[in-house]
């Protein structure tokens, strides 16, 4: 191999593994030393593309997928009952499972409320990252934003019920509203508001491809913070 | 006394550890196994490759993001894990094409590549003057060379990667080494050789 030979694979492959590179850079001093200049710039140049990776990118990535593979699921489930429909008649209609069935949603909601007691801590937070996270969130669930909401203090990932969920702070006009989102369980049909006489308000209805529970003070007007989020998604 | 007052004197106690801890992802499906694998090998390298192709953190994370889930609903055309590098990189270039296609991108007009300020990386590290030779180098050049130096892949893979053939990968390579050789000055002493000096 001559020093042109050598020089040109530095350019175009410089962790060649072929044994006349080998054997010209340990007999070519200058070729050694072209090659040593180059080595450095690469590695400089390695240095600069290695950014920090965020923390929790991986777990919004499999957080992402998870929620994907969720409603696969649910579509080829629902796809399958109405195979078996077709198949079967309408014999079998009673014995399948009622989409809209509240009492899934109903046990989901007494769950979200307990999740919102047992964090009492960030009903005084004010996280200042929270409304881009609160976008990165919608885009994760697979809406879109129309326009941030006002007064978002918290916005985080949460498990309740074993289902996954957003957890979102806003300020309401009684004290901050909680909320509580998912798509992990079955559609319902309209809202059910509830009010624990005094101690606080709970709402329950479907929003999007799923169903969110909010938590305010009492006197909150839970109806107009649902129009406020929805106004501000397209799910 | 209000709910969130009542809330703090103790009604409950302690915090919801199932609430804090990250989603676990424990699943015996092949499927499930080969992404999660699949995700642990790529995912570093592809964002900071996703970093200096969009030049903003929050887009390069939703590409990355909307590639790994591109890759989940395909990954049953992936046969050979030596590939999957490459082949997740693939995905990720056409997803890119697509949102820039769609208008969706917001990115700095490539013909102002020369005057754009590269952000300064996170850790702190790199040369300036190499940062900046990087920015004025024609991308078609400098793209081959950053999968080759950040990715670590070969001629025949970048070729894969961005569908030329070998032997225009390997010219653009040489083109990429020598022009920032010329913008750097030929004879120019890098970082590392100044920091093993006297």
């Amino acid at each position: 191999m001559n020093c042109l030979r050598f020089r040109q694979l530095c350019l175009t492959d410089p962790r060649c593994a072929d044994q006349e590179f080998d054997t010209h850079r340990a007999q070519c001093a200058e070729c050694q030393a072209f090659r040593a200049r180059l080595k450095a710039i690469d590695d400089d140049l390695k240095d600069t593309l290695e950014v920090d990776v965020p923390e929790d990118l991986r777990a919004r990535i499999m957080l992402k997928q998870a929620i994907e593979r969720e409603r696969y699921r649910r579509h080829n489930l629902m796809a399958l009952a109405a195979s078996l429909l077709i198949i079967i008649g309408g014999g079998l209609l009673w014995g399948l499972p009622y989409l809209g069935d509240h009492r899934e949603a109903l046990s989901f909601q007494t769950a979200a409320v307990e999740y919102i007691h047992s964090r009492p801590e960030l009903l005084t937070v004010e996280d200042l990252d929270a409304p881009a996270d609160f976008n990165r969130m919608i885009s994760d669930i697979g809406a879109r934003m129309i326009s941030t909401p006002a007064g978002i203090r918290v916005a985080e990932f949460c498990r309740v019920q074993d289902r996954t969920a957003a957890h979102w702070i806003l300020d309401g006009e009684a004290g901050p509203v909680s909320v509580i989102y998912t798509r992990d369980v079955s559609p319902i049909a309209r809202r059910r508001s509830h009010d624990r006489g005094g101690d606080y308000t709970t709402l329950l209805a479907p929003i999007g491809q799923g169903a969110v529970v909010l938590v305010g003070e009492t006197g909150e007007n839970l109806d107009a913070m649902i129009e406020r989020i929805g106004s501000s998604v397209a799910w | 006394m209000t709910f969130v007052t009542r809330l703090w004197q103790g009604k409950h106690s302690g915090r919801n550890e199932s609430g804090e801890q990250a989603v676990s992802m424990t699943m015996s499906d092949n499927r499930q196994a080969k992404f999660d694998a699949l995700v642990d090998i790529v995912h570093v390298d592809l964002y900071r490759y996703a970093h200096w192709r969009c030049r903003d953190r929050l887009l390069a994370e939703d590409l990355v993001q909307e590639t790994l889930l591109r890759a989940w609903k395909n990954i049953g055309q992936l046969k050979s894990a030596q590939a999957a590098k490459a082949w997740v990189f693939m995905i990720f270039r056409r997803e890119f094409a697509r949102q820039l296609e769609r208008g969706r991108l917001d990115l700095v007009d490539m013909a102002l590549v020369g005057e754009y300020e590269l952000p300064s990386t996170a850790s702190g590290s790199g040369d300036l003057a190499l940062r900046e030779a990087l920015a004025r180098l024609d991308s078609k050049y400098s793209e081959p060379l950053v999968l080759q130096v950040l990715g670590g892949f070969s001629c025949s893979e970048i070729a894969g990667i961005t569908n030329l053939s070998e032997t225009a990968v390997m010219t653009r390579l040489f083109r990429a080494r020598k022009q920032l050789r010329e913008l750097l000055g030929d004879d120019s002493v890098s970082a590392r050789d100044v920091s093993t000096v006297g």
